[in-house]
């Protein structure tokens, strides 16, 4: 059952024998998803016949026979989320190819200088986002986040490494009046969620808004017990609150922070323990959410 | 802890057992308040010429008749230290005082035969104690030593991983064993072998003058990519058949990068059953989702996924109660005998309860072996082990 090898995915697709089966994943979510999704594919190409084409937006697995692809395809929906798109050829042939076709190409990931780069030139306007919270069943507003920009970059370890240079400049803006009106106006009646840097804030930065006020540091910076402490300590001593926030809601699950409030991306279904306060962020709220001690994002007040 | 090489082995483990229970005594003293005088006689401080075992029988010989008559009690300790322990108020602790010196000139000094009031004294002799068991010896955190250098910039450490992208690794590659070492073992049994770039010196060779490990995030890209460079190597057919039971420390992003994707498929089932993949905590704190598809995938596929590099003070972060997985990788800290003693509980208490899920890394001294074997952890990695063989 084993077809030429083409260099051009349509002469792929077009010799694909009856009874066969082309498999796209769109180029899309983070890399570690699409590189898992890919080896999957590749895998399923070697047991069934077919190749897999490397496309600017996704993978094509043109495949000899179905039943590998399909078992591939499942097993990407189960560990990713997200089902790839499957047509049987040759009828599904026309299909596949305007898919292919009209995917819209994945950026590539910039350098470590461009990523510096970029986060250096970021206007000051551009460099913060200030979001509202609400508790519980409640719709109105009782506190608010100023958070860096996210740049949505499909690789964690870049994501996380912006958020440092854009959270560091994010401070100094914050410190020098120069540079604070073009950041969003803060709400003087609504308790602020301020996030910082892994250190926290260098010696000097302005405090004064500090009071009562919450620092939101990355789960990572707790790797490091000796620097967290006394990251913390100094936080504390300023008159912070001190919360984490963390990439993704299973956190909760595996770490034992008793006491923290934390700050988590929403999840569908709540974690296994609920902290002694909960941030949820972004939207749509889930039902569960709604509850005391749980902050979920609602609009603009 | 040269000089103390000959008694480092687990066989002649009965001074070790006597500086554990040192230890748990200078404690239980603080505890309870149970007063004890304890005499340390430094004699690994004394020349070489005046430690061979004619000079050791002697000093015992000296000692012998002066304590048979009453309650001390004689303690000898790895490298050739001895104590004795007795009830207040011990006068005849002085008395072994000058009949060392007697035969032994060279000892007539304070700072060589400590006499040591328990409890007031006993951080003393807790780290007189940890001395003797070689735990002053444990190396630095190359961090700390790198400190005074300038850290990478971006364009060097680009410029860095693109030279990491087509080097040929294969002399940086480090070969270690995991041991199991049962107490009453003859041999210890190898487990897994370790395979693992050398990361501090490739950073060297490719970052002079630079402190990579200053910058965390900088030092787990660099990781990354010598990894890649490894897995490549591993996952030709011709090497991956030969791997067997493999345990490999890896960063969370390389394990869904196409070089190690690539092993996995090579080896097949078979072969994915012996392997072992640990992630860094700090990697996964970083990057939960992205932990959750590895352990998915993982368990999909059949081959095992582990948190390395766990320190002490991260056990109550990550209790085993919490995130149950196969393999933890527990750095051997001097802290786990000598620290806090409510926080050593906490640290016990985080522990997974199936001690086989253990390995102590870092097992550069008995005396981790000795904490293991009291809580049934068997798994090892480290110098003690590899320097006996």
């Amino acid at each position: 059952m084993f077809f030429p090898v083409s260099v051009d995915w349509r002469t792929a697709l077009a010799a694909a024998p009856a009874g066969g089966l082309a498999l796209f994943n769109p180029a899309r979510g983070p890399l570690a998803v699409r590189q898992v999704a890919r080896a999957l594919l590749e895998e399923a190409a070697v047991l069934g016949g077919g190749q897999v084409l490397h496309l600017p937006g996704g993978d094509l697995l043109v495949g000899a026979q179905a039943a590998p692809g399909l078992r591939a395809g499942q097993l990407i929906a189960e560990l990713t989320g997200k089902m790839p798109e499957s047509w049987p050829l040759p009828e599904g042939r026309a299909q596949a190819e305007a898919r292919c076709r009209n995917a819209s190409p994945a950026g590539e990931l910039p350098t470590l200088a461009a990523l510096e780069a970029r986060c250096a030139a970021l206007p000051v306007t551009e460099l913060s986002r200030l979001t509202f919270f609400a508790e519980g069943t409640s719709e109105r507003p009782v506190a608010q986040r100023l958070a860096p920009v996210s740049l949505g970059l499909p690789d964690p370890g870049l994501e996380a490494l912006a958020r440092e240079w854009i959270c560091r400049r994010l401070l100094a803006a914050l410190a020098d009046p120069a540079q604070r009106s073009a950041l969003p106006a803060l709400w003087p009646e609504l308790r602020l969620i301020l996030d910082l840097p892994q250190g926290g804030l260098s010696k000097g930065a302005a405090t004064g808004s500090g009071i009562g006020a919450l620092a939101l540091l990355p789960l990572v910076s707790r790797a490091d017990p000796a620097r967290f402490a006394s990251t913390e300590a100094s936080l504390r001593a300023a008159g912070w609150a001190v919360g984490l926030v963390a990439t993704d809601a299973r956190a909760l699950d595996w770490v034992e922070a008793p006491g923290a409030a934390w700050a988590v991306p929403v999840s569908a279904v709540p974690p296994r323990q609920l902290p002694a306060q909960l941030i949820l962020l972004g939207q749509p709220v889930p039902d569960w959410a709604r509850r005391p001690g749980v902050l979920h994002e609602v609009q603009t007040p | 802890m040269s000089q103390a090489a000959p008694d480092l082995f687990w066989e002649g483990s009965a001074p070790m057992r006597d500086a554990m229970a040192l230890v748990t005594l200078a404690r239980e003293c603080v505890a309870s308040g149970v007063e004890r005088r304890a005499l340390y006689l430094r004699l690994s401080l004394l020349p070489a010429r005046l430690r061979d075992p004619r000079h050791h029988r002697l000093v015992r010989e000296v000692l012998a008749p002066v304590l048979r008559p009453t309650r001390a009690r004689l303690y000898e300790l790895p490298g050739g230290d001895l104590v004795v322990l007795s009830p207040p108020p011990g006068e005849h602790l002085d008395e072994v005082r000058k009949s060392v010196c007697r035969v032994l000139p060279e000892m007539a000094r304070d700072s060589a035969m400590p006499l040591l009031r328990l409890p007031a004294e006993s951080a003393r002799m807790l780290s007189l104690l940890e001395a003797a068991l070689g735990l002053q010896a444990l190396p630095v955190a190359a961090q700390e030593i790198a400190a005074a250098l300038p850290i990478p910039s971006s364009a060097e450490m680009d410029a860095a991983l693109r030279a990491l992208a087509t080097a040929n690794l294969s002399a940086y590659l480090r070969r270690q064993t995991i041991w199991r070492l049962v107490a009453g073992d003859e041999e210890p049994q190898p487990i897994w072998t370790e395979l693992r770039p050398h990361v501090p010196d490739i950073a060297a060779a490719l970052l002079p003058g630079r402190a990579l490990a200053a910058h965390p995030a900088f030092a787990r890209r660099f990781r990354h990519a010598a990894e890649r460079r490894i897995l490549a190597e591993l996952s030709r057919p011709e090497e991956a058949r030969k791997l067997g039971a493999a345990c490999l420390p890896l960063g969370l992003g390389t394990v869904t990068e196409a070089e190690f994707l690539r092993l996995e498929a090579v080896l097949g089932p078979r072969g994915r059953r012996d392997l072992v993949v640990c992630i860094p905590v700090e990697e996964m704190l970083l990057d939960p989702a992205g932990f959750a598809l590895a352990r998915e995938l993982a368990d999909r596929r059949g081959w095992r996924l582990g948190l390395d590099e766990m320190e002490p003070e991260l056990l109550p972060l990550l209790p085993a109660s919490r995130l149950d997985l196969p393999l933890l990788r527990l750095r051997f800290r001097p802290q786990l005998v000598s620290g806090d003693g409510a926080l050593r509980a906490t640290w016990d208490a985080a522990l997974p309860a199936d001690r086989s899920r253990i390995v102590l890394i870092g097992a550069d001294a008995p005396v981790a072996v000795a904490w293991a074997w009291q809580r049934g952890i068997t798994l090892f990695g480290g110098r003690v082990l590899e320097a006996r063989l």
